[in-house]
């Protein structure tokens, strides 16, 4: 019987130190008798291979001992509170992301990208952990308090139906007014770009005379036109296709992805603006205000990859949402009346 | 994985928790004679209610340490083993299962047969 010692002694490890003898007396004594009505049944004793079918039959030694705890089942959040943690923990992720995605675009402006990669993660681990740890920490609080003070249960007694947020209608049409603005603002920002090569007075105000766009921003000209169009072309469609409640987010979410695709090809170039006037003078004025200038537009592409990024990461989640419902409504034409 | 599976499984979840909720009111039954843990696992195997060692074990323990089972460790064809019996609470208990049993298998009955 050393497989059963050997079982016992391992069962015994992890079971509480108070009942442990106890605990192994018992179980000890029952496995023998098993063992044994077995041998009684095969008329001989039991060989290894036997005796450990019947220890496996009984179970892994840690998982046999936990059984044998007697301590309520322990965790820090609990079903009410969790969805409520989940949904912090999610926020908080997408804004760290978010972040360190920028983090990222800017450093690899630097050179040596990879190495400039694993640092943004690295950053991203240092800032979220601690982060995820505090969050925790404030909803295990959190959840102690409310069973203590049996919370839930009051709030249960309390609450009135009467009181729910009343049901919105469901939005299945993209709204004509939205439509109609969309095409209004997209015409008049098409406009504006088609005009900007002839009007520079358009981006520089006063300081057109002075200064012109690097002669890069032409290879960038024609797709971020292209973006323009597509977005008008899409209140375009909405307007005459209401029902397709899809093609809002699905083209937000391609145009932002092009958008980005841009940035990066523009964060490559040196200098966005160039001093246009001879004069030395006038010239080493210019300078400095092209030098601001650069520094600004610099920024504000940082800013705008940022937004970017977040928007590329909500608008992929919305898009899906809307396909999978226009999906649902295509197979089922009669919406439920609860969904 | 096939429907087919997923539906075994399914079954298998929802039998395994419906049986649960009897395992008490089995083993209650059971121990109105008194028996030791393994006799007992035999004794309903045969009745139809067979039971992990690993559940019944610990089960006996925590209904024992809840005061409606008593336990004493008497000798046995030369061996020290643990025996256990329904207590005066337990029989009262066991009594009050019995009865929400019975209710809700009238209930049910009505139902599936209605």
């Amino acid at each position: 019987m050393e497989l059963l010692e050997r079982y016992l002694r391992a069962v015994k490890f992890f079971l509480p130190r108070r009942e442990q003898d106890d605990i192994l007396r018992e179980l000890s004594e029952n496995i023998l008798s098993q063992m044994e009505d077995q041998a009684a049944e095969l008329g001989r004793p039991l060989n290894q291979s036997e005796q450990a079918a019947i220890l496996k039959h009984h179970g892994h030694p840690l998982i046999v001992a936990s059984r044998f705890r007697n301590t309520p089942v322990q965790y820090l959040i609990g079903p009410v509170v969790f969805p409520f943690y989940w949904f912090v923990l999610k926020i908080l992720f997408w804004i760290g992301l978010g972040v360190s995605a920028l983090n990222s675009i800017a450093l690899l402006t630097s050179g040596e990208p990879v190495r400039q990669l694993l640092h943004g993660l690295l950053d991203f681990a240092h800032m979220a952990l601690p982060v995820f740890g505090w969050v925790t920490f404030v909803f295990a609080v959190q959840d102690f308090f409310i069973a203590k003070f049996h919370l839930v249960d009051k709030l249960n007694q309390r609450w009135d139906p009467r009181s729910l947020p009343a049901t919105p209608p469901p939005q299945q049409r993209v709204r004509r007014s939205q439509s109609i603005f969309g095409l209004i603002g997209g015409g008049i920002y098409v406009a504006w770009l088609l005009a900007v090569p002839y009007y520079p007075y358009l981006i520089f105000g006063p300081a057109a005379s002075a200064l012109r766009l690097a002669p890069e921003w032409h290879r960038f000209y024609l797709p971020v036109v292209v973006l323009a169009i597509a977005g008008l072309a899409q209140a375009a469609v909405n307007l005459a296709r209401p029902q397709w409640t899809w093609l809002p987010a699905a083209t937000r979410l391609a145009c932002n992805v092009g958008a980005l695709a841009i940035l990066r090809a523009i964060f490559k170039t040196n200098s966005y603006v160039f001093v246009l006037v001879a004069d030395a003078v006038r010239g080493a004025h210019y300078e400095t205000v092209a030098q601001i200038a650069n520094i600004a537009m610099l920024a504000t592409l940082a800013s705008v990859a940022l937004g970017l990024s977040i928007a590329v990461i909500i608008e992929a989640l919305r898009c899906l949402k809307e396909i999978w419902q226009w999906i649902r409504r295509r197979g089922n034409p009669l919406p439920s009346r609860i969904s | 994985m096939t429907p087919g599976t997923n539906n075994h499984d399914m079954f298998e979840n929802l039998r395994l928790e419906l049986r649960r909720g009897s395992l008490v009111l089995a083993v209650l039954a059971a121990l109105r004679k008194e028996q030791y843990g393994y006799t007992l696992r035999k004794t309903l195997e045969e009745q139809g209610m067979a039971i992990d060692e690993g559940t019944l074990y610990p089960l006996l323990r925590r209904l024992e340490s809840q005061g409606l089972l008593l336990s004493e460790w008497r000798e046995e064809e030369k061996r020290n083993k643990r025996f256990y019996r329904l207590s005066a609470d337990g029989k009262v208990i066991l009594k009050q299962l019995l009865a929400e049993w019975q209710s809700i298998n009238s209930s049910l009955d009505g139902m599936v047969k209605g």
